[in-house]
This record gives C-alpha cells, sequence and structure tokens, in this order.
C-alpha cells in the first residue's frame, strides 16, 4: 500500500470498514511512514457530536411535534388514493380520468381521422368510375378504327355530303 | 374532519424492514405508506435539519419527500431501495434550499435568521460551542464532502447504504469521506480538533 491508497482509506480504517487484510497493509504503511501516520492522528481527533437517541427523541417526541405532517400527508394519501382508485379500476367499471380539454382534443382527433377516411375512400371511388369511362372509350375508337371504310359514290364525294345529280328539267324558268 | 395518518405505535417502526412494508403494500398500500413515513420521517429529519439548520425549512422539506415518496410509482418494487431513494431525494431538496437561499442574498438571510431561530423551541439542543464550530467547518466544505460527512458520521449509514445514497461505489465512498475528512482537518483549526 503507498501514500496514494493509504490517504483513500483512512476514513475506513478509522470507521473499521476496512477488510482485515486491508488492515494488516495499512497499519504497515503507517508504521513506517511519518506523514501519513500524522494525518491519521489529527483525523483521529475529529469530533462530529451526533445528537444522540436521547436529544434526538427529546424534540420529536415533543407533544404535537409530527401533527402537522400527520394531518397533511394524511389528506395528500387520501386524495392518492382517490385519484388511483379512479385510474386502476377494473375495465368494466374504470371511469376515465381524463381532463375535459384532452377528452375534447381525443374526440376532434378521432373525428379528423374518420372524415379522412371517408375523403379517400370517395376519391378511390370517383377515380375507379373515371377509369372505367376511359376504358369505354378507348374500347369504342379502337373498334371504330377497325371497322371498314365506306364505299364512295362519285368522284368528288366525301363521307360528309351527298352527291346530287341535278339535271334542270325544261320549263323550270 | 382533516384526514390524518392512522399510525402504529412509534416504537415498533425502527424494527419494520423495508421488504415487509413492501409485502404489505401489495394488499394495502397506504397502511405500507404509513409505515414508510413512521420509520423514515425521524431520520430524514434531522438529515435535513444538519443541513439547512432550520426547523420549520427541515420540517417541510421531509413533508415535500414524503408527497414525492407517494408520487413514485416503483417505491414498492422489489429492487427499489426505500431508504436511499428516500435520503437521496431529502439531500438534492436541502441543497437546492441552500443555494435558493444563497441566491436570496445574504442581507435577507441575516434579517429572517434571528427570527427563524427565536421561533424554533428545539434549537438549544443543537447548541453547544464543539458542535457549532463542527457544523460551522461542515458549512465550508463542498456539498459532496457535506453531504457525505453528514450522511456518515450524523445519520449513522454504513457505507454500503452511502454507496446507495450517492449511487456510487463503495470504494469511491471510502476515497471521498476521506478527502472530505481531511478537508475538515485543513479548515478546522488545530486547537478546535483539540478540544
Amino acid at each position: 500500500m503507498d501514500c496514494v491508497i493509504v490517504s483513500s482509506r483512512i476514513a475506513a480504517f478509522l470507521d473499521g470498514e476496512l477488510a482485515p487484510s486491508e488492515v494488516e497493509q495499512f497499519s504497515i504503511h503507517i508504521e513506517r511512514c511519518d506523514p501519513c501516520s500524522q494525518i491519521v492522528i489529527r483525523l483521529e481527533a475529529q469530533r462530529f457530536m451526533p445528537l444522540n437517541n436521547q436529544e434526538r427523541s427529546s424534540i420529536c417526541s415533543a407533544a404535537g411535534f409530527w401533527g402537522e405532517m400527520d394531518v397533511s400527508l394524511g389528506t395528500q394519501m387520501d386524495e392518492m388514493v382517490r385519484v388511483r382508485s379512479v385510474v386502476v379500476g377494473p375495465w368494466y367499471g374504470r371511469k376515465v380520468g381524463l381532463p375535459a380539454p384532452m377528452l375534447a382534443a381525443y374526440a376532434a382527433a378521432m373525428l379528423l381521422v374518420i372524415a379522412w377516411g371517408m375523403q379517400q375512400r370517395e376519391r378511390a371511388l370517383s377515380a375507379e368510375v373515371s377509369a372505367d369511362h376511359l376504358g369505354q372509350q378507348l374500347e369504342q375508337e379502337r373498334r371504330l378504327a377497325a371497322q371498314p371504310a365506306p364505299q364512295q359514290q362519285g368522284s368528288s364525294a366525301s363521307g360528309q355530303y351527298k352527291v346530287v345529280n341535278y339535271t334542270p328539267q325544261s320549263g323550270t324558268f | 374532519m382533516p384526514a390524518s395518518l392512522r399510525l402504529v405505535s412509534p416504537d415498533n417502526a425502527s424494527s419494520w424492514s423495508e421488504e415487509d412494508i413492501k409485502q404489505l403494500a401489495g394488499n394495502n398500500p397506504r397502511t405500507a405508506m404509513e409505515m414508510v413515513i413512521q420509520k423514515f420521517r425521524e431520520p430524514l429529519y434531522f438529515h435535513a435539519r444538519y443541513i439547512v439548520k432550520d426547523h420549520q425549512e427541515a420540517y417541510d422539506l421531509v413533508q415535500e419527500v414524503f408527497i414525492k415518496a407517494m408520487r413514485e410509482q416503483r417505491l414498492f418494487d422489489d429492487d427499489f431501495k426505500i431508504k436511499a431513494w428516500l435520503f437521496r431525494v431529502t439531500t438534492n431538496l436541502c441543497f437546492n434550499q441552500v443555494r435558493n437561499r444563497k441566491r436570496r442574498g445574504v442581507l435577507l438571510d441575516t434579517m429572517m435568521k434571528p427570527e427563524a431561530l427565536g421561533a424554533d423551541q428545539f434549537q438549544h439542543v443543537f447548541e453547544g460551542e464543539q458542535r457549532e464550530e463542527m457544523l460551522a467547518a461542515l458549512d465550508s466544505l463542498s456539498e459532496d464532502h457535506r453531504e457525505i460527512l453528514v450522511l456518515r458520521y450524523y445519520d449513522d449509514l454504513s457505507y454500503a447504504e452511502i454507496a446507495d445514497v450517492l449511487q456510487v461505489k463503495l470504494g469511491t465512498v471510502m476515497s471521498r469521506l476521506s478527502r472530505a475528512r481531511m478537508r475538515l482537518m485543513d479548515v478546522m483549526k488545530p486547537s478546535e480538533l483539540a478540544n
């Protein structure tokens, strides 16, 4: 044991908290080391003088010493028990121990979630309908494109106009 | 009628172990809490008193500690160390109080102190030249040193209990306690030690 270790164990040595093997090493060191020995002697002289049991009881056994604390803590304890019994009851008899603003916020959040869900469903349905409609249009166009072009009559006839051969009758004018 | 604690005989308080109290808490948490209060209020009061040095402040702090204990969900868990937790919370509250007092200023403190002392009917028990000198010397130490010295030499906690309170290893308790005592030796005059 060197001086550093001894200085960190002096209190434990004086309080009898060192293991027997450590006590032996400690004793050997302070027999040989004068500075450490002087410190041990000076620390041994320290007197802390705590209150003894008689002094303590003379304070605490005075009439009404704990009275104020008993009343105060008793009230607190009743309050705690009441609050805990509300929160930790069986599920079928449990009351909701939440304050009104929290309940309102919770209800509002739930409504928002439901509204959002309904809106999403609506959008999904309309998207499905428009997709069907588009599919039908495409199908129709495909069918039209597949049909053969109609026979043209006359040389300058287009599909939109009916070509009529006009022969003026005599006596018309 | 105001509610009050229905405490069992105070003489039996020290004989209740934490395990007994935890077992009781399974069936009757209120009585278990009352037992905790009964068992620890006196040591906690004196612990607080040694740090804040004022009866009413110490009394109020201990009350606050027990209210915190009532709200602590793990209090009666198997691996929960009730005594260590109570002393730790008390110590923290006490040093907060001391820091707040310092922040409020020395002027206010010196104005209030005589009244507080005069109102304290138990102050004479703490008086005594040597005892006052030692407590004054403790005041000049750092919080860490003061805390560990009070826990060991005024509250009479074992090294293992101190390790639990401070949440450090046993070796740290030994070295910190030794450093604290050496620091105290430096602070106190040799004549005071000789007394």
